[in-house]
């Protein structure tokens, strides 16, 4: 009879603490990353994305916008992930772990050796940041970061 | 007549002088039928949209304030009614849209010019054919922005005011309707910058 | 410069509603409509309320003329004095013509549409917070606000700046 409370115990044990998942308590988090060109050069509105869509319009003042990547990274705790983007950028995300209810994201934007923006993001709940401003050819860049989807 | 404004008009019209409402009819009669061929792609359905549109906007006068411009708050109603219709006529499948067997109601056919070199005729024709069969594969909404824009020369914010949608949304609608255009007439759609 | 190509294509869709809407069917049908709906309201001498009592006098007068001798004259009827008295009277039984045709006083109910709240307050307890920020290139800059209840956070770097 005990063994059986305690095997018990353990199923409910095991399920209550499968069943409130946090964005604290996860070994890694997902990101989703979408490279665009913003640009004033013609009209283009390539942006898959219809639940950002219209806050990039209202945000910024381009003419156009094109889509070039969209990604899914999965990053592992105090693992780098890195992102090629257009034109030898490259987008570093790290993992840096949990403080409080916050876990912890770097995003770096380089080229070669250049450090073009870096940032640590404290992230509570899903959000989006929008991380720009490197020039590319007949634009500039805009990285679309997506957490909690 | 060509000092009277719209705004006039409507007000005239609204005193009750159906004379006032029949110059506003006559002066925006084409546009809105040209509105709602744009979306039906059909001759008889646009006339009764057309007339329906009119008869709905004399009839809920006076509900216009007067926020935004008359032609803008009349080419919602047209486009949301052609709309409307476009869906309608699908779930019922009553009439076949794409059905081109009724001649009477495409576009018209262009008398050849004998002038014309034949050659450039048949690439007209084909231009139409294809023009038809890309605006069949667009949805009402897309085909709605791409006539204010393309035929009508609306700015994102006229089409969004009268459309109800974001800018963001009028750009992304009219980028795929541009494309589809282009990809079914065989044309490679890139803005190149020179 | 644009694809010329995609300029071409654009232009014959235009070509393609303008020959559709400059249609003879089209220009027909549109006077139909308008005749049958919005026909011009004639000068108000020859609306009915006045037309009919005018053409009745007028053919009372003309009759009167030929049956009363010539010397009898001064006791004619003064046909236009009535006319314009029956305008007058017609105004006060129509109250005036601007008002007889009222158009449709559809009560259909539609409401219209009411303007879209936004809600501008920023929002303290941000689900994302900007730490730290720096770039070798040029000043940064970090933007955030709540839309629509949409938390957006920007992050930019003005290159060269």
């Amino acid at each position: 009879m005990r063994k059986n409370h305690l095997i018990l115990f353990c199923l409910i044990a095991s399920f209550l603490a499968g069943s409130f998942p946090t964005l604290a308590a996860d070994d890694s988090i997902r990101v989703k990353v979408t490279v665009l060109r913003a640009s004033n050069e013609g009209s283009d509105f390539d942006f898959d994305n219809d639940a950002y869509r219209d806050e990039l319009v209202k945000l910024f003042s381009y003419k156009s916008y094109h889509q070039l990547d969209v990604k899914a990274a999965e990053l592992q705790k105090a693992d780098r992930s890195i992102i090629s983007l257009p034109e030898g950028y490259e987008l570093v995300l790290t993992y840096q772990g949990v403080e409080g209810e916050r876990v912890m994201v770097q995003a770096l934007v380089r080229k070669n050796t250049t450090q073009y923006v870096y940032t640590l993001l404290s992230i509570q709940n899903p959000g989006v940041v929008f991380v720009g401003g490197p020039n590319v050819k007949d634009g500039v860049l805009v990285i679309v970061l997506e957490t909690g989807f | 007549m060509a000092d009277d404004s719209d705004e006039l008009l409507v007000a005239q019209a609204k005193a009750g002088s159906k004379e006032a409402y029949g110059k506003l009819v006559d002066r925006h009669y084409e546009m809105v039928y040209g509105l709602s061929y744009g979306v039906l792609n059909h001759r008889e359905s646009s006339l009764d949209v057309t007339q329906e549109v009119f008869l709905k906007v004399f009839a809920d006068l006076e509900k216009y304030q007067g926020r935004s411009k008359f032609k803008t708050w009349l080419y919602r109603v047209a486009v949301n009614a052609a709309i409307d219709c476009r869906r309608r006529i699908r779930y019922t499948d009553s009439i076949d849209l794409t059905d081109v067997s009724d001649d009477e109601d495409r576009a018209p056919l262009v008398i050849p010019d004998p002038k014309q070199d034949p050659l450039e005729s048949a690439a007209q024709s084909e231009m139409r054919d294809g023009i038809e069969k890309a605006l069949n594969q667009l949805s009402p909404d897309q085909r709605a922005v791409l006539t204010l824009r393309e035929w009508q020369g609306f700015s994102y914010e006229e089409i969004a005011e009268a459309l109800h949608i974001e800018i963001g949304t009028v750009m992304s609608r009219l980028f795929y309707a541009r494309r589809r255009l282009a990809e079914v007439l065989g044309v490679r759609y890139k803005e190149e910058v020179l | 410069m644009k694809n010329r190509r995609i300029d071409d294509v654009l232009k014959s869709y235009r070509g393609y509603l303008d020959e559709a809407v400059h249609d003879s069917v089209v220009r027909s049908r549109k006077k139909d409509f308008l005749a049958a709906h919005f026909r011009p309201e004639p000068f108000w001498g020859f609306q009915p309320v006045f037309l009919l009592p005018a053409i009745m006098l007028a053919a009372i007068f003309f009759l009167f003329q030929s049956l009363v001798p010539p010397r009898l004259a001064y006791i004619y009827p003064q046909p236009l004095k009535n006319v314009i008295a029956s305008e007058t009277q017609s105004t006060k039984e129509h109250g005036g013509f601007v008002r007889r045709f009222s158009g449709g006083q559809s009560q259909s109910g539609i409401a219209s549409v009411a303007e879209p709240l936004r809600n501008d307050e920023f929002n303290q307890g941000l689900p994302i917070r900007v730490e730290r920020i720096n770039s070798q290139v040029g000043p940064t800059m970090v933007f955030q606000t709540n839309r629509d209840n949409i938390p957006v956070t920007i992050v930019w770097v003005f290159v060269g700046g």
